[in-house]
Protein backbone atom coordinates (compact mmCIF):
# COMPACT_ATOMS: atom_id res chain seq x y z
CA UNK A 1 0.00 0.00 0.00
CA UNK A 2 1.37 3.51 -1.16
CA UNK A 3 0.86 6.07 2.07
CA UNK A 4 1.44 8.31 -0.37
CA UNK A 5 4.56 10.49 1.59
CA UNK A 6 6.31 10.66 -2.20
CA UNK A 7 8.00 14.33 -1.13
CA UNK A 8 6.83 14.79 2.31
CA UNK A 9 8.43 16.83 4.30
CA UNK A 10 8.57 14.39 7.76
CA UNK A 11 9.88 14.98 11.06
CA UNK A 12 10.48 12.44 14.16
CA UNK A 13 10.93 14.16 17.22
CA UNK A 14 12.43 11.35 19.44
CA UNK A 15 15.63 9.93 20.66
CA UNK A 16 17.16 9.89 17.33
CA UNK A 17 15.62 12.90 16.31
CA UNK A 18 15.60 13.74 12.55
CA UNK A 19 14.12 15.49 9.92
CA UNK A 20 14.01 14.43 6.06
CA UNK A 21 12.28 14.86 2.72
CA UNK A 22 11.15 11.58 1.21
CA UNK A 23 11.97 10.68 -2.42
CA UNK A 24 9.86 11.97 -4.96
CA UNK A 25 9.54 8.81 -6.54
CA UNK A 26 6.98 6.55 -5.32
CA UNK A 27 8.31 4.94 -1.99
CA UNK A 28 6.82 2.66 0.67
CA UNK A 29 6.53 4.20 4.33
CA UNK A 30 9.21 1.95 5.77
CA UNK A 31 11.68 4.68 6.01
CA UNK A 32 9.15 5.90 8.59
CA UNK A 33 8.49 2.57 9.68
CA UNK A 34 12.26 2.00 10.55
CA UNK A 35 13.21 5.45 11.62
CA UNK A 36 10.40 5.14 14.21
CA UNK A 37 11.34 1.60 14.60
CA UNK A 38 15.34 2.78 15.72
CA UNK A 39 13.63 5.62 18.37
CA UNK A 40 14.62 5.12 21.81
CA UNK A 41 14.28 6.38 24.83
CA UNK A 42 17.48 9.30 25.26
CA UNK A 43 17.51 8.63 28.91
CA UNK A 44 16.35 6.09 31.00
CA UNK A 45 16.70 4.79 34.42
CA UNK A 46 14.97 2.16 34.22
CA UNK A 47 12.31 3.39 31.20
CA UNK A 48 8.78 2.84 32.36
CA UNK A 49 6.86 0.07 30.57
CA UNK A 50 4.38 2.34 28.96
CA UNK B 1 17.60 19.41 17.33
CA UNK B 2 17.59 19.72 21.58
CA UNK B 3 14.18 19.04 22.61
CA UNK B 4 14.55 20.73 25.44
CA UNK B 5 15.10 24.24 24.12
CA UNK B 6 12.66 26.51 22.56
CA UNK B 7 15.33 27.93 20.49
CA UNK B 8 17.21 24.65 19.27
CA UNK B 9 13.37 23.77 18.14
CA UNK B 10 12.54 26.76 16.49
CA UNK B 11 15.61 27.19 14.96
CA UNK B 12 15.69 23.44 13.41
CA UNK B 13 12.22 24.08 11.91
CA UNK B 14 13.12 28.00 10.67
CA UNK B 15 16.02 25.45 8.95
CA UNK B 16 13.85 22.82 7.50
CA UNK B 17 11.37 25.67 5.67
CA UNK B 18 13.66 27.03 4.27
CA UNK B 19 15.35 23.88 2.60
CA UNK B 20 12.16 22.43 2.09
CA UNK B 21 8.91 25.13 2.34
CA UNK B 22 6.80 23.14 4.49
CA UNK B 23 6.00 20.20 7.16
CA UNK B 24 3.58 17.15 6.27
CA UNK B 25 4.54 15.08 9.01
CA UNK B 26 5.68 15.13 13.03
CA UNK B 27 5.61 12.26 14.99
CA UNK B 28 6.11 13.40 18.83
CA UNK B 29 7.76 10.35 20.13
CA UNK B 30 10.34 11.67 22.82
CA UNK B 31 11.34 9.51 25.89
CA UNK B 32 13.35 11.13 28.08
CA UNK B 33 12.78 10.05 31.43
CA UNK B 34 15.47 10.63 33.88
CA UNK B 35 13.85 10.86 37.19
CA UNK B 36 13.34 7.44 37.39
CA UNK B 37 10.29 5.10 38.62
CA UNK B 38 9.57 5.88 42.26
CA UNK B 39 6.63 7.03 44.43
CA UNK B 40 4.58 10.17 44.80
CA UNK B 41 6.43 11.51 47.93
CA UNK B 42 9.56 10.94 46.38
CA UNK B 43 8.99 13.47 43.60
CA UNK B 44 10.31 16.79 43.88
CA UNK B 45 9.07 20.01 41.78
CA UNK B 46 12.05 19.45 39.80
CA UNK B 47 11.54 15.81 39.07
CA UNK B 48 7.87 16.88 37.86
CA UNK B 49 9.06 19.65 35.85
CA UNK B 50 11.46 17.72 34.44
CA UNK B 51 9.30 14.92 33.44
CA UNK B 52 6.88 17.22 31.91
CA UNK B 53 9.25 19.34 29.79
CA UNK B 54 10.76 16.19 28.55
CA UNK B 55 7.40 14.31 27.89
CA UNK B 56 4.69 17.12 27.00
CA UNK B 57 6.44 20.34 26.22
CA UNK B 58 8.82 18.77 23.84
CA UNK B 59 5.71 18.44 21.66
CA UNK B 60 4.53 22.06 22.20
CA UNK B 61 7.80 22.80 21.04
CA UNK B 62 7.59 20.92 18.02
CA UNK B 63 3.97 21.60 17.24
CA UNK B 64 4.75 25.40 17.38
CA UNK B 65 7.63 25.50 15.85
CA UNK B 66 6.14 23.46 13.05
CA UNK B 67 2.54 25.06 12.89
CA UNK B 68 3.35 27.64 9.95
CA UNK B 69 4.81 24.95 8.05
CA UNK B 70 2.38 22.47 8.39
CA UNK B 71 -0.66 25.10 7.61
CA UNK B 72 1.13 26.52 4.29
CA UNK B 73 2.18 22.23 3.00
CA UNK B 74 -0.88 20.86 1.18
CA UNK B 75 -1.49 18.29 3.80
CA UNK B 76 -0.57 17.80 7.38
CA UNK B 77 -0.57 15.17 9.94
CA UNK B 78 0.86 14.97 13.15
CA UNK B 79 0.98 11.84 15.70
CA UNK B 80 1.51 12.01 19.33
CA UNK B 81 2.68 9.02 21.18
CA UNK B 82 1.21 8.90 24.74
CA UNK B 83 1.41 5.40 26.41
CA UNK B 84 -0.99 2.95 27.51
CA UNK B 85 -0.14 3.74 31.10
CA UNK B 86 -2.49 6.69 30.87
CA UNK B 87 -5.50 4.10 30.94
CA UNK B 88 -3.98 1.16 33.05
CA UNK B 89 -2.50 3.14 35.93
CA UNK B 90 1.07 1.66 37.90
CA UNK B 91 1.92 3.54 41.12
CA UNK B 92 5.46 3.88 40.47
CA UNK B 93 4.49 5.78 36.86
CA UNK B 94 2.99 8.62 38.44
CA UNK B 95 4.83 11.15 36.61
CA UNK B 96 5.65 9.54 33.18
CA UNK B 97 2.05 8.42 33.29
CA UNK B 98 0.59 12.22 34.06
CA UNK B 99 2.71 14.15 32.00
CA UNK B 100 1.53 11.27 29.36
CA UNK B 101 -2.00 11.90 30.05
CA UNK B 102 -0.83 15.72 29.20
CA UNK B 103 0.33 15.04 25.75
CA UNK B 104 -3.05 12.65 24.98
CA UNK B 105 -5.43 15.93 26.15
CA UNK B 106 -2.99 18.01 24.07
CA UNK B 107 -3.71 15.64 21.43
CA UNK B 108 -7.45 15.83 21.82
CA UNK B 109 -7.52 19.58 21.74
CA UNK B 110 -5.69 20.14 18.72
CA UNK B 111 -7.51 17.77 16.86
CA UNK B 112 -10.29 20.23 17.36
CA UNK B 113 -8.61 23.18 16.69
CA UNK B 114 -6.60 22.74 13.67
CA UNK B 115 -9.22 20.89 12.12
CA UNK B 116 -10.05 20.85 9.16
CA UNK B 117 -6.42 20.88 7.08
CA UNK B 118 -4.47 18.90 10.01
CA UNK B 119 -4.88 15.61 11.46
CA UNK B 120 -4.18 15.19 15.10
CA UNK B 121 -3.68 11.90 16.47
CA UNK B 122 -2.42 9.67 19.51
CA UNK B 123 -0.91 6.33 19.48
CA UNK B 124 -1.03 4.54 22.92
CA UNK B 125 1.80 1.69 22.60
CA UNK B 126 1.83 -0.81 25.40
CA UNK B 127 5.17 -2.73 26.40
CA UNK B 128 7.85 -2.40 23.85
CA UNK B 129 10.76 -3.83 23.65
CA UNK B 130 13.00 -0.84 22.75
CA UNK B 131 16.86 -1.34 23.16
CA UNK B 132 16.55 0.71 26.68
CA UNK B 133 13.71 -1.13 28.14
CA UNK B 134 15.69 -4.65 27.36
CA UNK B 135 18.66 -2.80 29.09
CA UNK B 136 16.78 -2.15 31.89
CA UNK B 137 15.69 -5.27 31.99
CA UNK B 138 18.64 -6.83 31.04
CA UNK B 139 19.74 -5.42 34.92
CA UNK B 140 17.05 -7.49 36.92
CA UNK B 141 17.01 -10.83 37.84
CA UNK B 142 14.25 -13.60 36.74
CA UNK B 143 13.61 -12.23 33.16
CA UNK B 144 15.32 -12.54 29.86
CA UNK B 145 14.81 -9.46 28.34
CA UNK B 146 15.09 -11.16 24.51
CA UNK B 147 11.83 -12.85 24.82
CA UNK B 148 8.99 -10.81 24.26
CA UNK B 149 6.66 -13.31 26.17
CA UNK B 150 8.87 -13.81 29.17
CA UNK B 151 8.95 -9.51 29.27
CA UNK B 152 5.46 -9.71 29.42
CA UNK B 153 5.30 -12.02 31.88
CA UNK B 154 7.39 -10.02 33.63
CA UNK B 155 5.33 -6.72 33.48
CA UNK B 156 1.85 -8.77 34.28
CA UNK B 157 3.74 -9.82 38.06
CA UNK B 158 5.29 -6.06 38.17
CA UNK B 159 3.00 -4.04 36.81
CA UNK B 160 -0.48 -5.90 36.74
CA UNK B 161 -0.48 -5.52 32.81
CA UNK B 162 -2.00 -8.36 30.88
CA UNK B 163 -2.54 -8.43 26.75
CA UNK B 164 -4.47 -10.84 24.77
CA UNK B 165 -1.11 -11.36 22.83
CA UNK B 166 0.73 -12.71 25.64
CA UNK B 167 3.97 -10.75 24.64
CA UNK B 168 5.64 -7.31 24.48
CA UNK B 169 6.14 -5.83 21.19
CA UNK B 170 8.98 -5.61 18.76
CA UNK B 171 9.71 -1.99 18.23
CA UNK B 172 9.14 -2.32 14.62
CA UNK B 173 5.27 -3.36 15.45
CA UNK B 174 4.58 0.48 15.91
CA UNK B 175 6.18 2.04 13.18
CA UNK B 176 3.41 0.89 10.43
CA UNK B 177 0.90 2.28 12.54
CA UNK B 178 2.64 5.48 13.10
CA UNK B 179 2.97 6.30 9.61
CA UNK B 180 -0.54 5.66 8.59
CA UNK B 181 -1.62 8.21 10.43
CA UNK B 182 0.25 10.25 9.22
CA UNK B 183 0.16 9.94 5.95
CA UNK B 184 -2.13 10.87 3.23
CA UNK B 185 -4.13 7.64 3.52
CA UNK B 186 -5.57 8.66 6.39
CA UNK B 187 -8.05 11.09 5.52
CA UNK B 188 -10.99 10.88 8.31
CA UNK B 189 -8.90 9.66 11.64
CA UNK B 190 -8.27 12.65 13.80
CA UNK B 191 -8.34 13.34 17.71
CA UNK B 192 -8.26 9.43 18.07
CA UNK B 193 -6.05 7.47 20.66
CA UNK B 194 -4.84 4.65 18.90
CA UNK B 195 -3.76 1.23 21.24
CA UNK B 196 -0.84 -0.66 19.52
CA UNK B 197 -0.46 -3.00 23.23
CA UNK B 198 -1.33 -6.40 22.24
CA UNK B 199 -5.24 -6.18 23.39
CA UNK B 200 -5.87 -5.53 27.07
CA UNK B 201 -9.33 -5.93 29.07
CA UNK B 202 -8.90 -2.25 29.99
CA UNK B 203 -8.97 -0.17 26.57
Amino acid sequence: MNLGFEGATVVVAGGTTGMGRAAPTASPPTALASRYSLARARTSTPRPPN
Amino acid sequence: MDLLDRASVDAAMAQLGERWGHLNALVNAAGPFTTGVKSFEDYTDEDWLEVFNGLTLSSVRTIRAGLPLMRSAPWARIVNVSAMSTKHQSPALVAYTAAKSALTSLTKNLSHSLAPHILVNTVSPGTFASDSFKSSLALLPGVDENDLHDIMRFIGENYDNHVHLDRAADPSEIGPVIAFLCSQRNTYTTGANVNVDGGSDFT
